[in-house]
């Protein structure tokens, strides 16, 4: 009786080939599911990344405003004409010691 | 037993009835059990439709509420920079440190009966658990009082008050005292960025610029003006965080950050720099009370230098006083004395009351004017216009107002800009007194003609004799560095400014009142003021020191003015006080500026290209 009927794994694959295009859908349906949290995952790290950079962003701009704050410090004009007077003996050229040159 | 039995029962059925599988089946058996996982299933879908049908919003909630965060970007306050882009006012973030006295009360206890109340036993081990600790037995607070540098007194205070919920312990404090106070890990102590406002150039921009409050609001000069621009918008924009707090997905944009913008001054920093540490020198060494300077750029109108002293280092706000920081430039008034002769000479040229070559008698060195008398220093003769300008003879100088009509001179001193707004568009900008009325003396009109009983800013006068050297166009006066060049407006004859403009070259020159005002390689075009200072009564013995001029006088590129308030000691002429001020500021800006040397009698090595 059991060469008769047939085997259930034959059933079973026959009924597959019947509904061959649902099971195609299914398993786009699956495999869509599974992109979309791959995808998701991926935007999610991305974002972090981008908010992580943006952060860095700004710390580079405010080191950079306190470099600026030095800078402007140590280049204040009336501190290197201290300097330039008291510690590097210089002067203002008078005309005896200036050349004039006329660009045209 | 029974399970042998029927293990051996059923060893016999296979034996027996190979076939029949179903023998024992039992309907209401299966109907069970089929029932129940059905009834499973379905309470599975009910619920499951339950929350995301019926009320989705309570997990949808429940989620947010774990994930869903409001971020802040903070927008700095824009930078001021001068005309070549240097920093002259900058943000840095600072933090505030505030506590929650609340938390604070929850965890530390003030009294030794309210700490010896919380003792909890445990019931197991039976020893005692202090469920507070007792404040000042903390090692912390001191610590933390320390380094905000509070009176832990205060400190204590603070945090007793009842029903209180937030105070700011420290505001405006940098990193490294962050990073400490974090590490200290107080309950209920917190700290939050704000903005802090450097200025690197300090006292020399102070009064120009004036300051931000703590919360990044100008309240005092270019700061408060141009708060609007300068200020930006935070931006606000919620997002979805992970456990680790990154963001993971930026929802909406709650508020758009506005970037604040950076104002670009007229200031040249080099020449103002000069400017300060010369106008500080010279009030100094005089022993006078202020002093204020002004360069501006013939030809544009704008301000290539302005500073006052007193002033204050703007970084340090313990000595600050409101008198230093007041521009003094544009809202204090003084009579300008001699300084306007140049004007009056314009004037009489302007209603052809005399002319370029015109000879008048000053001698004998005074004269009466409606009963009262006007003097010269000595007798001067017969002299020119250009010596009434030279040796600033009153008298000569009377004698040319009293032929106009005191409408006229009044006419003339608005064209220059007297009583009227410079367009620096400054808060706190004083226009000064031009009085307008019908009834003029003929010894007021005199008086007036040599700068008593009309007022101006040191600014305006600046203004003045831009005008003179611009040829007699007026341009507004500007702080701003403008993109477009500026759009004058005639007011006075070319020809006329121009004239009046050499005849003042006589000042500098051996035998008149300023031969200190001389800049090397140039010819300058200036003009003495010392007038005495009106007090309730009269005239004091105060006197103001001004000496406004122009150079070089060929091709007039910047017009300078500078004004010493209360010089005491025996010098207090102008042409010993304001003009070697002038003179030195005068040559920087010349320098700086690459101005061509016009003077021919000075010889320079010349390199010329052909």
């Amino acid at each position: 009786m059991s060469d008769q009927r047939d085997h259930l794994l034959f059933l079973i694959l026959a009924d597959l080939r019947r509904h061959f295009f649902a099971l195609l859908l299914g398993l786009a349906i699956l495999l869509s599911a599974f992109y979309n949290i791959y995808i998701t995952h991926e935007t999610r790290e991305l974002v972090t990344k981008k908010e992580q950079l943006s952060q860095q962003k700004d710390n580079l701009l405010i080191e950079k405003r306190n470099l600026l704050i030095e800078e402007h410090t140590l280049d204040e004009h009336s501190r290197i004409r201290r300097i330039a007077r008291m510690k590097l003996s210089m002067v203002q050229p008078t005309k005896n010691n200036s050349v004039l040159v006329e660009l045209p | 037993m029974k399970m042998k039995r029927n293990l051996a029962k059923s060893k016999a059925n296979k034996h027996t009835k190979k076939n029949k599988v179903y023998a024992t089946f039992s309907s209401w058996r299966y109907l069970f059990v089929s029932l129940t996982i059905a009834l499973v299933g379905l309470l599975l879908i009910s619920r499951l439709a339950y929350l995301q049908v019926i009320d989705p919003e309570y997990l949808t909630n429940e989620a947010d509420k774990r994930s869903l965060r409001v971020t802040q970007s903070l927008a700095h306050r824009g930078n001021i920079e001068d005309r070549y882009g240097e920093e002259l006012a900058i943000s840095v973030p600072a933090y505030a440190i505030w506590v929650d006295p609340k938390t604070v009360k929850a965890a530390y206890a003030f009294t030794r009966d309210e700490w010896l109340a919380n003792v909890q036993v445990d019931p197991k081990t039976g020893k005692e658990k202090h469920n507070k600790q007792y404040f000042y037995e903390s090692k912390k607070w001191p610590a933390l009082a320390e380094v905000l540098d509070i009176d832990m007194q205060t400190l204590a205070e603070v945090i007793q008050k009842p029903n209180s919920r937030f105070a700011y312990l420290r505001r405006q404090v940098n990193e490294p005292i962050v990073d400490y106070v974090k590490k200290l890990n107080l309950a209920g102590i917190s700290n939050q960025r704000e903005s802090h406002r450097f200025y690197p150039t300090g006292e020399i921009n102070a009064n120009i610029l004036g300051l931000t409050d703590l919360d990044s609001r100008g309240i005092e000069g270019i700061e408060k003006t141009y708060n609007s621009y300068l200020q930006g918008k935070n931006g606000k924009k919620s997002v979805r965080k992970d456990r680790l707090g990154n963001v993971i997905d930026n929802i909406e944009v709650l508020e758009v950050k506005k970037a604040a913008g950076n104002l670009q001054l007229s200031i040249d920093q080099r020449i103002q720099a000069v400017a300060y540490s010369q106008l500080k020198r010279a009030v100094k060494i005089n022993d006078a009370t202020s002093g204020s300077i002004v360069v501006l750029d013939v030809n544009t109108g704008e301000i290539y230098a302005m500073a006052n002293y007193p002033s204050f280092n703007p970084n340090d706000r313990s000595q600050y006083q409101p008198y230093k920081l007041r521009n003094r430039a544009i809202t204090d008034t003084f009579e300008p004395g001699s300084t306007v002769k140049p004007l009056v000479v314009s004037s009489a040229l302007i209603y052809g009351k005399t002319d370029v070559d015109e000879v008048i008698d000053t001698s004998p060195g005074w004269m009466h004017v409606g009963g009262r008398r006007v003097r010269d220093g000595h007798n001067l003769g017969k002299i020119d216009l250009a010596m009434i300008l030279k040796k600033s003879s009153n008298i000569g100088i009377s004698k040319l107002a009293l032929r106009l009509q005191p409408q006229q001179l009044l006419q003339t001193f608005s064209d220059f800009g007297f009583g009227n707004d410079t367009g620096i568009a400054l808060i706190g900008e004083s226009m000064g007194r031009l009085p307008l009325r019908h009834r003029w003396s003929d010894f007021e009109l005199a008086t007036m003609s040599f700068g008593y009983g009309i007022t101006t800013t040191t600014l305006q006068l600046a203004k003045a004799y831009a005008i003179l050297g611009s040829g007699g166009i007026e341009y507004p006066t500007s702080i701003l560095k403008s993109a477009t060049p500026a759009i004058g407006e005639r007011v006075i004859p070319r020809n006329i400014a121009l004239e009046v403009v050499d005849m003042m070259e006589g000042v500098s020159q051996r035998g008149g009142t300023a031969p200190k005002a001389k800049v090397e390689g140039y010819r300058i075009a200036g003009k003495t003021g010392t007038s005495r200072k009106a007090e309730a009564g009269g005239y004091g013995d105060d006197y103001v020191s001004v000496f406004a001029g122009l150079a070089p006088i060929s091709k007039p590129r910047f017009a300078i003015v500078v004004m010493i308030n209360e010089p005491q000691g025996d010098r207090y002429y102008a042409g010993d006080v304001a003009a070697p001020v002038f003179s030195a500021v005068m040559k920087s800006a010349l320098l700086l500026s690459d101005v061509r040397p016009d003077d021919e009698n000075e010889r320079y090595t010349l390199l010329e290209s052909y």
